[in-house]
């Protein structure tokens, strides 16, 4: 069942918060060992939300939109009377959080019901979640690949079928990147538009909060749940909620749909400009573009996730050193090691390359570019073979989103419907159009084009 | 000529009051090292002088 099922079920008082608790909770408990996406199961706490649903049903009251939907969050998001792992072992000593992240609270407050904490990368410096202390996320397509990360339990746990929902973030790529690998949709809104309140910074510059879904429609209510201003976050814009999930089906007539060349297909592995050519031609991109700069700003973007991150890092870094995981240890010391002018360029490539940006969207609605520039590799595998070439692939999983996020535009990252392993493509809007993505992906969904997929199961089969 | 990468990270290791353990100034340099090839990538960007960056702190 999709969340808005289940929501429509429990509302309707056909069926107990309490039951969909239970069945998430044996899903979890069935699965986990063998995907490793969840830290903590916080079965009490999804007992009593669970409860509260149902009486608040049987006293004919309003649930909220997403009554009785389990969802789980990376354990980056503060959830209160749980320590905020952040993948580290040095944050499992912090004492537990006081209260909850602002999306965990809008999201419980429209009646879902968190049910666990998810893997992820330490201190979300990474796109593989192949975490040392907690161990690697398994990709639920091929429990012998990686998921992608920093998300990564959070886009495993749903590809799973665990959860409806779940939420991330996304500094670099960390939604888009395991939701590409994993199949499963992700969105990174506009920077500023989901508050960050409460969630263990990485990048404070780059920072975006962002939710997993196994359905457009379950995206769009996951993000209605968490839109809107919060004084408290100084990051989050004073931007009035614009609901999207009532207008899915409203994808304009004319679009305009540019096809990012160049840097975003670099390193492309055949089966990823296919997916991209299936999604080009279903919305009759035709014109294949340019954004001028995407190798600059990706380039500042790896400059200023190291300076900003190995700075936030550095105390612990002093002391802890040996408790970091290796895989980003030496990164975030070479990061806060780095000459001021790189980081500081970097912020300015940044305005530059935003205008480079904006200038397209004068002339499209929306831009379409790989997620990934390949599907999921080997756990422990450091290179793969692209044109007979053996390319890294810590460093290349980020390649196609890093130049996006570091300009905060909103992108939806969609499964494409195919064969084999999982691969998805980047749809990218103006700033604040995160609506229109929706739409578009509902109606790219409707048309068979995208789909999440179960292991398994093709997501062709799942038509 | 290529920078020391090594020396360079043992003056800054010191400056900041970080005392790495044997090993770790080869694996930091390295990184150090791919940052130095990005940064590559926009240092010869001709930027205005008015371009401000993107983040506005607002008091």
């Amino acid at each position: 069942m999709t969340g808005s099922e289940i929501a429509a079920r429990v509302r309707a008082g056909e069926l107990r918060a309490v039951e969909v608790v239970e069945a998430a909770l044996g899903r979890v408990a069935a699965e986990n060992p063998r995907i490793n996406a969840f830290t903590a199961v916080l079965a009490d706490r999804a007992y009593a939300s669970a409860r509260g649903i149902d009486a608040c049903v049987a006293a004919g009251a309003d649930p909220g939109p997403l009554a009785g939907v389990p969802f789980a969050v990376k354990n980056l998001f503060d959830v209160e009377g749980v320590t905020t792992l952040a993948g580290s072992v040095i944050d499992a000593e912090r004492p537990p959080a006081r209260q909850d992240a602002a999306a965990v609270e809008r999201l419980t407050a429209a009646g879902a019901v968190l049910v666990g904490c998810l893997n992820m990368d330490e201190y979300a410096y990474g796109f593989s979640t192949e975490n040392a202390h907690y161990g690697p996320t398994r990709n639920p397509h091929d429990v012998s690949r990686i998921a992608g990360g920093s998300s990564g339990g959070s886009a495993a746990a749903v590809a799973a079928g665990l959860i409806p929902i779940a939420l991330g973030s996304d500094t670099n790529g960390s939604i888009r990147v395991p939701a590409s690998l994993c199949g499963v949709y992700g969105l990174k809104p506009t920077f500023g538009r989901l508050s960050r309140r409460g969630v263990r910074p990485f990048v404070h510059s780059l920072d975006h909060v962002g939710a997993f879904a196994g359905t457009v429609e379950d995206l769009a209510l996951a993000y209605d749940a968490i839109q809107g201003p919060d004084p408290l976050d100084p990051a989050a814009a004073a931007r009035p909620a614009e609901a999207a999930a009532p207008s899915l089906d409203d994808s304009p007539e004319r679009l305009r749909v540019g096809l990012l060349g160049g840097w975003f297909t670099r390193y492309a592995a055949p089966e990823t400009l296919d997916v991209l050519a299936v999604v080009a031609g279903a919305l009759g991109a035709d014109d294949d573009v340019e954004l001028e700069g995407a190798e600059a700003a990706r380039a500042a973007a790896f400059c200023l996730t190291g300076a900003e991150g190995g700075a936030l890092h550095l105390d612990a870094l002093r002391e802890r050193y040996f408790d970091f995981d290796p895989a980003v240890r030496d990164r975030l010391l070479a990061g806060a090691l780095q000459p001021a002018a790189w980081p500081a360029k970097a912020q300015r490539v940044r305005r530059w390359f935003l205008e480079k940006a904006l200038a397209l969207f004068e002339r499209f609605d929306v831009l379409v570019a790989p997620a990934t520039p390949f599907p999921a590799p080997a756990i422990g595998q450091s290179t793969v073979e692209i044109d007979g070439a053996a390319v890294p692939i810590r460093a290349n999983l980020g390649l196609y989103t890093q130049p996006l996020s570091f300009i905060g535009l909103p992108v939806l990252a969609a499964p494409v419907a195919r064969e084999g392993l999982p691969l998805g493509v980047q749809l990218i809007a103006a700033p604040w159009r995160e609506k229109l993505l929706l739409q578009v992906a509902a109606r790219l969904e409707r048309d068979g084009v995208i789909a999440a997929s179960r292991p398994g199961r093709t997501n062709l089969e799942d038509q | 000529m290529s920078l020391p990468l090594e020396a360079y990270v043992s003056m800054a290791e010191s400056l900041l009051g970080l005392e790495l353990p044997p090993g770790a100034r080869e694996q930091v340099a390295a990184n150090l090292a791919n940052l130095r090839h990005l940064a590559a990538a926009f240092e010869a960007l001709a930027l205005e002088d008015d371009l401000d960056p993107a983040p506005v702190y607002r008091p």
